[in-house]
């Protein structure tokens, strides 16, 4: 499949992408960057027509579905929405450090998709229970939000690596001027959280009318529903708790990096306990 | 007493209180996936010592998000979100009534403005480039006059800061509206063979049944497969009867569930009747003249009444050959004991000349009957998941407020924006102050954006 071979090469662009946002951070010339961009951008284009032509493909196969239905799928789609937003938010914030932390993530994502033995990259029909219209949207809102909430991760990271400047100029130093300052990110993790939140919550609440329509209720406290409430919540404490300047700054960077965790259990970790979701163990 | 002054209220107004339980709730959600909950916990109770077990029980670990202090907590949440709103609600709304006005109280006059400089422009100049660009961006302006101060003022998105409490309504309507459901409906399971007739629904979590006002008939199951032998579709064909009346047929499907008198069903599960999986049939030359749902150990007489078949046993898949019984004839004329395969047509096809070598594989074997298992005649049954929900359109219309509300806070917000200017005879000293009660860049962005306008104006027409 040719669609399959071509996201196998865009996860070594995305890789050759983090080497020149990683090489634009280390060296601080504007070139490097500037590749780096070029070369995310490559990778996201050939990744978008790769998805468009394996959902072409399944029409042909005459099992038509979105590319949003198993494991391998949910990867590629994941690692597509980092590198979407990543790119948006370079664009409005006019900063490359962001990159050197997010695109390794996307990169993470394409290569356990392409390379884990266990991964079946072949498309398969849908079982009855997600042939519904429901499926789309539930699975697009809840990427999206993985994807800002990786955002708020990397800015969580940056947080800490970047800590107090010291007036001695050392390599290390510079790089630490490179990234935005402490307020900045603190501004940027809210935003992207508030995101990620936004999208998510659209995601539960998609995935409990998906439920009733499917099993004849909106909640039945599966892991992976439960997974999600905790991720959710824990969002939720970060947002009100920012809102009332009860935590900013360190905690809030924390707090991001808390929350990614749990994103991670809940579509990671969460395969390991039974449940509803099991069509994505392979 | 007064509101403000209660220990109790500003408790439970707190939005420390708020976060505090948001990370309670999520630690005993963490517990509730990884202890094994229900059913699922015998197996971990059986390994642990019964003083432990005791102990965890009482705590009720085992179900936790149907446990007291689960609701409890949820109960608080639920408390603590009423009471802030409340709190909070009427000074967001005079907020929001009070009059357009650039000299009013709230201009945040006493601190320091965001942008100050001096322009070589008279008043008039400025004024009215500011007033362009912020016309642009916010739409109306405010302006007043006082003496040798004048005073612009502009605002957008002020009703993004209701966005919360829409947010806030939604989730208690969908709360409210579960509760309700869970009060007034009720949840149950009924198993159908094909052909047969059911009122009675087996209600979740308890032993108790309930009876329909309607009798549901299962006429037909069916399984289709995808090539790869994946499952395709589960379906459905029911019949609802009033009385002996048949009022209406539908097909449930998964994610395609029917709705009869108020009541739903939902395509759940499927199986095979046990005791009816194969029929065999009995043919004198080409007349059919007896055919018998069959299963091991079961007996039936031929026409006549003379000889009696025994099944001694059923195969699925025998010596690879598919489906097979073995049957035992007993007869005035001696016993007989051979094979009936189902595609002995093929079989035989396959290996000409198999039934003169091995005649225990011969259909006809007791004649002038051919013994034949039917293809494709299992019975199935189908569960299907049988609820009443009134609460349906409260929880759709919370889940929708909700979203509009988590919307409005994404895509609005409240800007407002002050620009002073005072004649210094030389020029105007400009004081330019922003607020944004969500996002500072973006009004950061606007700040800068005025203050680079007044002064490169200011620049060019030196």
């Amino acid at each position: 499949m040719i669609h399959t071979l071509i996201l196998g090469w865009v996860t070594f662009v995305y890789f050759a992408s983090f080497l020149c946002y990683l090489l634009a951070m280390l060296r601080g010339k504007a070139f490097w960057g500037r590749l780096a961009t070029g070369t995310a951008l490559a990778g996201f284009a050939a990744q978008t027509l790769a998805l468009i032509m394996r959902w072409i493909a399944s029409y042909k196969l005459g099992i038509g579905h979105v590319p949003l239905a198993n494991f391998y799928e949910s990867l590629i789609f994941f690692a597509w929405a980092v590198i979407l937003l990543y790119l948006i938010v370079e664009w409005r914030t006019r900063n490359r450090t962001l990159g050197a932390f997010v695109v390794p993530i996307a990169f993470l994502a394409m290569a356990m998709a392409s390379l884990s033995p266990g991964i079946d990259n072949r498309i398969q029909p849908l079982i009855p229970a997600l042939q519904s219209n429901w499926l789309t949207s539930h699975v697009v809102t809840c990427f999206l939000a993985y994807a800002a909430f990786t955002m708020a991760f990397a800015l969580g990271v940056m947080f800490f690596l970047k800590g107090e400047n010291s007036p001695e100029e050392t390599g290390w130093q510079r790089i630490r001027g490179l990234i935005p300052a402490p307020e900045a990110l603190d501004e940027l993790i809210y935003q992207s959280t508030v995101m990620g939140f936004v999208l998510l919550t659209l995601g539960i609440v998609t995935g409990s009318v998906w439920a009733h329509y499917a099993w004849g209720s909106y909640w039945s406290w599966d892991p992976k529903e439960t997974w999600s409430l905790i991720t959710w919540l824990i969002y939720a404490a970060l947002l009100h708790a920012r809102l009332v300047r009860l935590w900013q700054g360190r905690p809030l960077a924390f707090m991001a990096i808390w929350g990614f965790a749990a994103v991670l259990f809940t579509y990671f970790g969460v395969n390991l306990l039974p449940g509803l979701h099991t069509y994505l163990q392979s | 007493m007064s509101k403000k002054n209660n220990a109790i209220w500003s408790f439970f107004s707190s939005v420390k209180l708020t976060v505090a339980l948001f990370i309670v709730t999520a630690f005993a959600s963490v517990l509730g996936t990884i202890i094994p909950q229900q059913e699922a916990a015998e197996t971990l109770t059986g390994r642990l010592s019964p003083g432990i077990v005791q102990i965890l029980k009482t705590l009720q670990l085992f179900n936790i998000f149907h446990s007291v202090w689960f609701t409890i907590l949820l109960g608080l949440l639920c408390f603590n979100l009423i009471i802030c709103s409340l709190n909070r609600f009427p000074s967001a709304l005079r907020q929001f009534r009070r009059q357009r006005s650039p000299g009013r109280p709230d201009a945040p006059d006493h601190f320091e403005p965001d942008k100050q400089f001096v322009t070589t422009d008279p008043p008039a100049v400025t004024a009215s480039r500011l007033a362009a660009i912020l016309e642009k961006r916010y739409g109306r302006i405010e302006r007043t006059v006082e003496g040798t101060k004048s005073l612009l003022y502009a605002e957008k998105g002020r009703f993004s800061n209701f966005g919360a409490y829409i947010v806030h309504l939604g989730i208690m309507l969908i709360l409210g509206g579960a509760i309700a459901g869970f009060l007034m409906g009720f949840e149950g399971y009924i198993e159908l063979g094909e052909g047969e007739s059911t009122n009675t629904v087996y209600l979740k979590g308890t032993k108790d049944t309930k009876k329909l006002p309607f009798m549901i008939r299962c006429d037909r199951f069916n399984l289709e497969l995808y090539d790869d032998g994946t499952p395709k579709r589960y379906r459905s064909d029911i019949s609802f009867f009033k009385g002996e009346r048949l009022v209406r047929r539908e097909t449930v499907l998964v994610n395609h569930p029917v709705q009869f008198e108020g009541i739903r069903f939902y395509q759940a599960n499927y199986g095979t009747v046990p005791g009816s999986r194969m029929t065999m049939a009995v043919r004198q030359g080409r007349q059919k003249v007896a055919e018998q749902g069959i299963e091991e150990g079961a007996d039936f007489a031929l026409p006549g009444g003379k000889a009696r078949v025994k099944i001694l046993r059923l195969v699925g898949n025998f010596m690879n050959l598919g489906p097979a019984a073995k049957v035992y004839i007993s007869s005035p004329e001696g016993d007989l004991q051979f094979w009936i395969f189902q595609y002995i047509g093929r079989i035989v096809q396959e290996n000409p000349g198999l039934l003169l070598q091995m005649p225990m594989m011969n259909p006809g074997l007791f004649k002038p009957y051919v013994f034949s298992l039917e293809p494709g005649v299992a019975r199935y049954f189908t569960g299907l998941t049988v609820n009443q929900d009134p609460s349906l359109p409260i929880v759709t219309a919370g889940a929708s407020i909700m979203i509009l509300g988590l919307l409005g806070i994404f895509f609005y917000e409240h800007r407002r924006i002050w620009i002073s200017l005072e004649d210094k005879g030389e020029g105007t000293s400009v004081s330019i102050t922003g607020r944004c009660n969500r996002n500072d860049t973006l009004i950061r962005r606007d700040l800068d954006l005025l203050a680079n306008a007044a002064e490169q104006n200011a620049e060019s027409s030196k």
